[in-house]
C-alpha cells in the first residue's frame, strides 16, 4: 500500500480528499493551522501540522514548498489536492517540484490493478478523457463534491512539521464576493438564461423560476460580461455542473463549455430563435421563439 | 522591464465535431485561446502605462508562425517560439520546460503572464510549472494587476472572495478569464504584425526529450442523444412542464 498525502486550504474539501484517499493507501493530511489540524484529526487521519510562521495560502510558491516537505516526511507517492481555484493553482507547482505528472479537475478515480484511472473533461467538455499518471510520484487535483466528506471518527495523531520556506507574496486585503448562496448543484428545476435574453427580461425570468419552484441560472456572459447575475449562477465548465430533473434553457447557444454543465439533466427544454442552435440538438423539447415573448407568456400563465 | 505572455494555439472548439464518439480535429483552424488574449491584453495595457516590451513566448505546431501574427497585431512587440509539428504530441510538463528555455533567453523579464487554462485542455498547470521551474513567485486567477515600483499588486478572484496581494518581481501571473476586453486590431496593426521580429526554433534545435508523465487511455464524447421534439408554443411547453410534475395546473 502506498502513502497518500492530502491537502486543501478548505477543510471541507480536505475531508472529501480523505474519502478519496482512504481506498488508495495510508492517508496523511497536511494542515497549516490548528483548527484545520484538529478537524482533520477528528476524522481519524494522521495530521502533519506545519508550524512555520508566515506561510499563507495566498503564496502558492511557499505552499508548494510546504507540500513537498510533507511529501518527503510522509513518504507519499500520491498527492491529492482540491481542484478549487487555490488547489488547481497549487497542483502544477507541486507537480513540477516533485518531477511528477499531474491531472486537474478530476471527476473520478478508479483502481485498475496498479494503475489509477482518472477521468476529466477535455475539449471544453465535449469529451470525457480517461488518463493515468506514470511518474513515481503522482499529483491529482480532485473536483469539489465528487467525494463525500469524511465524517468524524476516531482520533488521528497530530505531529508537527517544520522547515524553512521563503515567502515572497504578501496579503494586502481580502473582501468577500457579493453572492446570494444559490445551490445549483442540488436544484431540481433550473431556468438557465443566456445572451439571447435581454436585460429587461431577467426579472421576469427570475419570477418564472420562482413560480416553477426552481433556481435561475445563466451561461457565462450574462454574469461575467453583463454583470446581471452572480458568478455562482454560471452553469458549465468554469461554473457549476448540474443535474436537475428539469432544465429550461432560454437564449443559450449550447457551446460545449456550457453544455457540459447541463447535459446530465433528466429533461431539457430549450427556447431559442435559432432552430439549428447546438442547444436544440441536445434537448428533449424545443420551442422556436423570442425569449422575451416566451418568458412573458409563461409568466402570464404561472406568475 | 519587459512582459512575457505565454500563448497556446488551440483548435476552434466551435468547429469541433464528434464522429463515433471521437473528437475530429482535422481541418479545424488553430487560433489563440480567448483567455490567452485576456493575458496579452493585460500585459499590453501595463506596457502602455509603464513602458517596456511585450514578448509572446509560444510552443506550438509548424503553423504557429501564422497564428502568432494575431498576437503581434494585438499589441505584442515581438515573439519567441518553438514551431514544430512534433509539439502536438507533447504534454503540459514538456511545454513548461520548453517555455522556460525560451523565457531564460530574454532580458529584464518582470512579469510572465499565462491564462487560467487553455481552451482545449483547461488543465491550468503550465503557468504554475513554469513558475516553479524558474523559482519565481506566482499569483493565479488574477482579475486585476498593477505595478507599484519594483513590485506588482495583484487581485486574485477566488470562489467566494477577492484577495489583494503584493508580489516581488520577477513573478508569474496567471489571469482569470474575462478580466478585460481584448482589443481588436486595426487593419494597419494587422499589416504591421507580419513585420515584427519573430525568433523561431524547432524541437531538433533545442534537443528536448518528451517526458510522458501521463497517458490518455481514451477520450470519448458522452451519449447526449435526446428526442428533440419541437413544441408549437407556450401552451404545449406548459403541458410538458405538467407531464414532468413541475406544475400541477
Ligand atoms: C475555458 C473556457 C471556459 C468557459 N466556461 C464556460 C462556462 O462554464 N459556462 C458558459 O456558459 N460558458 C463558458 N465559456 C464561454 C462559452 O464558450 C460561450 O461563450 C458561452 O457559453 C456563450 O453563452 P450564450 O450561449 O449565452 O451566448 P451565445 O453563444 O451568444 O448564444 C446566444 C443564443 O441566444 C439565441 N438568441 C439570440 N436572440 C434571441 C432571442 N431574442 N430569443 C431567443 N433566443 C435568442 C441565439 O440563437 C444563440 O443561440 C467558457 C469559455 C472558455 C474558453
Amino acid at each position: 500500500m502506498e502513502n497518500v498525502l492530502i491537502y486543501s486550504a478548505n477543510t471541507g474539501i480536505a475531508r472529501e480528499l480523505l474519502s478519496a484517499g482512504r481506498p488508495l493507501g495510508e492517508v496523511w493530511a497536511l494542515a497549516l493551522d490548528e483548527a484545520s489540524a484538529e478537524e482533520l484529526a477528528a476524522c481519524g487521519v494522521a495530521v502533519l501540522r506545519f508550524d512555520g510562521r508566515g506561510v499563507i495560502s495566498a503564496d502558492t510558491a511557499a505552499l508548494a514548498q510546504v507540500v513537498a516537505l510533507a511529501v518527503a516526511h510522509s513518504d507519499a507517492s500520491l498527492v491529492l489536492l482540491g481542484s478549487d481555484r487555490r488547489g488547481k493553482e497549487l497542483t502544477g507547482r507541486v507537480a513540477a517540484a516533485l518531477d511528477a505528472g499531474c491531472l486537474t479537475d478530476v471527476k473520478s478515480i478508479t483502481q485498475d490493478g496498479q494503475t489509477l484511472l482518472c477521468t476529466r473533461l477535455a475539449f471544453g467538455g465535449a469529451t470525457i478523457s480517461t488518463e493515468s499518471i506514470t511518474s513515481p510520484v503522482k499529483v491529482i487535483a480532485v473536483s469539489p463534491t465528487v467525494f463525500p466528506r469524511a465524517e468524524p471518527q476516531g482520533q488521528g495523531v497530530i505531529s508537527s512539521l517544520t522547515g524553512a520556506v521563503d515567502a515572497r507574496v504578501r496579503l494586502l486585503s481580502e473582501r468577500a464576493k457579493d453572492s446570494d448562496l444559490v445551490d445549483l448543484k442540488s436544484a431540481e428545476v433550473i431556468i438557465a438564461v443566456g445572451e439571447g435574453v435581454r436585460d429587461e427580461d431577467f426579472e421576469p425570468a427570475q419570477k418564472l423560476a420562482q413560480a416553477l419552484g426552481g433556481v435561475l441560472a445563466c451561461s457565462k456572459p450574462p454574469a461575467t460580461d453583463r454583470g446581471l447575475l452572480g458568478e455562482e449562477r454560471v452553469i458549465g465548465l468554469s461554473g457549476v455542473i448540474c443535474k436537475p430533473q428539469l432544465a429550461l434553457v432560454i437564449g443559450v447557444s449550447g457551446q460545449v463549455q456550457f453544455a457540459v454543465g447541463i447535459r446530465d439533466a433528466k429533461t431539457i427544454i430549450t427556447i431559442n430563435t435559432n432552430e439549428n442552435a447546438d442547444m436544440v440538438r441536445m434537448s428533449d423539447y424545443f420551442l422556436v421563439k423570442d425569449s422575451g415573448e416566451a418568458i412573458a407568456e409563461l409568466c402570464s400563465e404561472l406568475c | 522591464m519587459n512582459y512575457v505572455v505565454a500563448m497556446k494555439q488551440v483548435p476552434d472548439l466551435q468547429q469541433l465535431r464528434i464522429r463515433d464518439k471521437k473528437p475530429v480535429l482535422t481541418d479545424i483552424p488553430l487560433e489563440f485561446g480567448k483567455i490567452d488574449k485576456n493575458a496579452l491584453e493585460c500585459a499590453v495595457s501595463l506596457k502602455e502605462a509603464c513602458g517596456g516590451e511585450v514578448i509572446i513566448a509560444a510552443v506550438g505546431s509548424g503553423e504557429l508562425t501564422e497564428t502568432i501574427k494575431d498576437g503581434l497585431a494585438c499589441g505584442a512587440d515581438r515573439a519567441t517560439m518553438i514551431a514544430d509539428d512534433g509539439v502536438d504530441a507533447l504534454q503540459s510538463a514538456d511545454v513548461a520546460v520548453l517555455l522556460v528555455r525560451l523565457i531564460k533567453e530574454l532580458d529584464d523579464v518582470g512579469l510572465i503572464f499565462f491564462a487560467e487554462g487553455s481552451a482545449d485542455n483547461y488543465s491550468g498547470q503550465v503557468g504554475s510549472r513554469v513558475a516553479q521551474l524558474l523559482g519565481y513567485p506566482q499569483v493565479g486567477f488574477a482579475c486585476d494587476v498593477r505595478m507599484e515600483g519594483d513590485r506588482a499588486v495583484v487581485t486574485r478572484a477566488l470562489e467566494g472572495s477577492f484577495e489583494e496581494v503584493e508580489v516581488d518581481l520577477p513573478a508569474v501571473v496567471i489571469v482569470a478569464s474575462d478580466l478585460n476586453k481584448p482589443r481588436l486590431p486595426t487593419v494597419i496593426q494587422i499589416l504591421k504584425a507580419g513585420k515584427k521580429p519573430q525568433e523561431v526554433t524547432d524541437l531538433a534545435a533545442v534537443g528536448h526529450e518528451a517526458s510522458e508523465l501521463t497517458v490518455c487511455v481514451e477520450n470519448l464524447a458522452p451519449d447526449t442523444d435526446r428526442k428533440k421534439q419541437e413544441l408549437a408554443g407556450s401552451t404545449e411547453l406548459l403541458a410538458v412542464l405538467k407531464e414532468n410534475g413541475i406544475i400541477d395546473k
